[in-house]
């Protein structure tokens, strides 16, 4: 009872001396989302501002007698001579499990009208990056379910892969089917009660995007059941450019705590070179100097330090890890103007699309030869290794003879029967849109192409073929399937593999 | 109007032309700076002074030590603040005493950016963050 007196007693006496003591300035000038503050001499870089009324900043400027901030939110209601004080903080965002199947802005605020979220974490959204200490090298596989992506460019865990490409050649589609593929992977590891998968949990971030394209891949993602593992960053074309280019730093601290509590997840970034635009514009109001394009001197570094807080860190640290899909759109296929040989250099490789490919209905419209991947070959499984290494090769050499043909007319043996296998893999590499595949049943196609099953199948037969084959084995072989899934090789199934292909092939008929 | 580089550069020069040993600010100094630009008219004076001026006032507003309350002072309650303050921020601080009855209770003390708030306004708006 004692106690409980001497606790209000205190309290009561700490009321009394409340004076707080407090750093403040007043805003001489503002517009565009930036304001200059005048005093503030204790403003820290980066440090959080009070405008009152619920309105933040974000210090960015520290000169001699002035700081230039940003303004997170409505930059409307603050006018000149107003108020303004430091608060001793960083900008920090919720974090957590609770923010899965959430759409939410730049600050972390619900805007999917689906209540408040109750987060019992906040990270600050912009943090150093894992050093060289807590990293491990890629070694476990992210399946996207795109065949062609899974075969020829691999994607490990903690790896950051830049899809580039122009307007409307599908890089959009690459990410979502990618955050699919995972969330059917952890739905069907639950319902098998595998406790050996490590699930995957997405963040889609949406920088400078149409609202109408945001809310289609919602839909889209919605549809897939792939909502409940995903958390939806949006700074949408309407939103300030201060929005716009917090959000992928937001994504990322949501990521990190993923990371940091020993799971993994995928972030992917739509799209950094709007990003880089809404910095260039937030640099300008600053009156930064302006570089190249007029971007500002420090854009490199607004990705790099964004691109590094992708990790795998070790078992000693968790052994969680974030992966990064950054989007860069090009104009007319310039991968060499500013920002992608920027982002080229920051990530782990590219997966570059091509219109041409496109229009050619080769989707997704990858060029083999332009897209690598630097790390992930060392976080493929083994049977994806053995029957996908001259893959690649074979298609790179295709493209080379396919050119070459187009002039001549005889042709040996052997240049034709590369061709013809050539014909045949572009096939089995289109793939629909958000229809992922397993990597157990990739392996089983692309066994089948080494085995040259598909070798006397026309060309117009062979997404036929393929798709029966996937069908067969679905609902026939599934024990193969589970096996090769189990093992990641096909070595311990090789003769019931085999004698199914072959079953197969003889009843086919197109 | 626009302080280019070079106008913002000047005026710093001058201004710390002005400032004595200790750190503060010579008044004689100021107005024959201000004298002389204008009547010597160098490229960009206007430029120049405007920046001059913000130097100056950010220098006096730094050792102006504003004090508000709701009622007025009494000459010893001004006496007590006026002490601790200059034990705090040295001897050059100058006061400045306003009456604002907005505060409700209690004072509000200002120098340079710096702001020491003890008044009932302060703690109401506390309150009402609170909720």
């Amino acid at each position: 009872m004692s106690n409980l007196l001497q606790e209000i007693e205190s309290q009561i006496s700490g009321a009394k001396s409340a004076v707080t003591q407090s750093n403040v300035g007043t805003v001489t000038e503002v517009g565009d989302g930036v304001a200059k503050i005048e005093g503030l001499s204790d403003a820290m870089a980066n440090e959080m501002l009070d405008f009152g009324g619920g309105v933040v900043g974000l210090a960015l400027n520290l000169e001699e007698a002035e700081v230039g901030a940003i303004i997170l939110g409505d930059y409307t209601s603050i006018t000149e001579g107003q108020e303004v004080k430091t608060t001793g903080r960083l900008l920090e965002v919720p974090v957590g499990k609770e923010l899965l199947g959430r759409v939410v802005n730049s600050l972390g605020q619900p805007v999917d009208g689906k209540g408040e979220i109750n987060a019992k974490e906040n990270y600050p959204v912009e943090k150093i990056a894992p050093g060289v200490i807590k990293r491990k090298s890629v070694s476990q596989p992210l399946q996207t379910g795109i065949m062609a992506v899974d075969a020829m460019i691999p994607i490990g865990r903690g790896q950051r892969e830049l899809i580039i490409g122009d307007r409307s050649t599908g890089k959009t589609t690459i990410g979502v089917d990618a955050m699919i593929s995972q969330a059917k992977a952890n739905k069907a590891a639950e319902e098998a009660g595998e406790t050996s998968y490590r699930p995957v949990y997405n963040i889609y971030v949406a920088v400078g995007q149409k609202q109408s394209n945001v809310a289609r891949v919602i839909n889209e993602l919605e549809k897939a059941g792939a909502m409940e593992y995903t958390i939806v960053v949006v700074a949408a074309a309407s939103d300030s450019a201060t929005d716009q280019y917090l959000a992928p730093f937001a994504g990322a601290a949501m990521g990190e705590w993923f990371m940091d509590n020993g799971m993994d997840a995928l972030i992917i970034y739509d799209d950094l070179s709007k990003h880089a635009v809404a910095y260039r514009q937030v640099s300008l109001i600053l009156k930064r100097p302006s570089g190249r394009e007029a971007y500002p001197g420090d854009v490199f570094y607004l990705h790099s330090r964004l691109l590094e807080r992708s990790a795998r860190v070790g078992e000693k640290y968790g052994n969680g890890s974030l992966t990064a899909l950054p989007i860069i759109e090009t104009q007319m296929g310039d991968v060499s103007a500013y920002i992608p040989t920027n982002v080229i250099s920051i990530t782990d490789g590219q997966i570059y699309l091509e219109t041409d490919l496109f229009y050619q209905g080769i989707r997704p419209a990858i060029s083999v030869g332009l897209s690598v991947s630097r790390v992930g070959s060392a976080a493929q499984i083994k049977g994806m290794k053995k029957v996908a290494g001259r893959i690649k090769l074979d298609l790179a050499q295709f493209r080379e003879l396919a050119a070459f043909a187009q002039f001549g007319s005889d042709l040996d043996a052997k240049t034709q029967a590369q061709l013809e296998r050539g014909k045949r893999i572009v096939e089995i590499f289109k793939q629909p849109q958000y229809n992922p595949y397993p990597v157990e049943e990739q392996v089983v196609i692309l066994w089948a192409v080494q085995q040259n099953y598909f070798d006397k199948i026309d060309v117009e037969n062979v997404k036929d073929f393929q798709n029966k084959l996937v069908e067969f084995f679905r609902t026939r072989k599934s024990e193969i399937l589970s096996k090769i899934k189990a093992d990641g090789n096909f070595e311990g199934v090789a003769d019931e593999l085999k004698a199914a292909v072959e079953e197969f092939s003889e009843s086919y008929s197109a | 109007m626009k302080v280019g580089r070079q106008a913002r550069k000047d005026a710093k020069a001058l201004f710390n032309a002005c400032l004595n040993n200790k750190g503060g600010l010579t008044e004689t100094r100021v107005k024959k700076v201000v004298k002389t630009v204008l009547s010597e008219k160098p490229r960009g004076y206007l430029a120049i002074l405007t920046h001059f001026q913000k130097l100056v006032r950010l220098k006096l507003a730094a050792h102006t030590a504003t004090i508000t309350t709701a009622d007025q002072l009494s000459e010893e309650q001004g006496n007590t603040i006026k002490e601790s303050i200059t034990a705090k921020y040295g001897s050059d601080t100058k006061f400045e005493l306003k009456v604002d009855p907005k505060l409700v209770g209690g004072a509000r003390i200002q120098i340079g950016s710096d702001v020491f708030d003890a008044s009932v306004r302060a703690r109401l708006e506390k309150l009402r963050q609170a909720f």
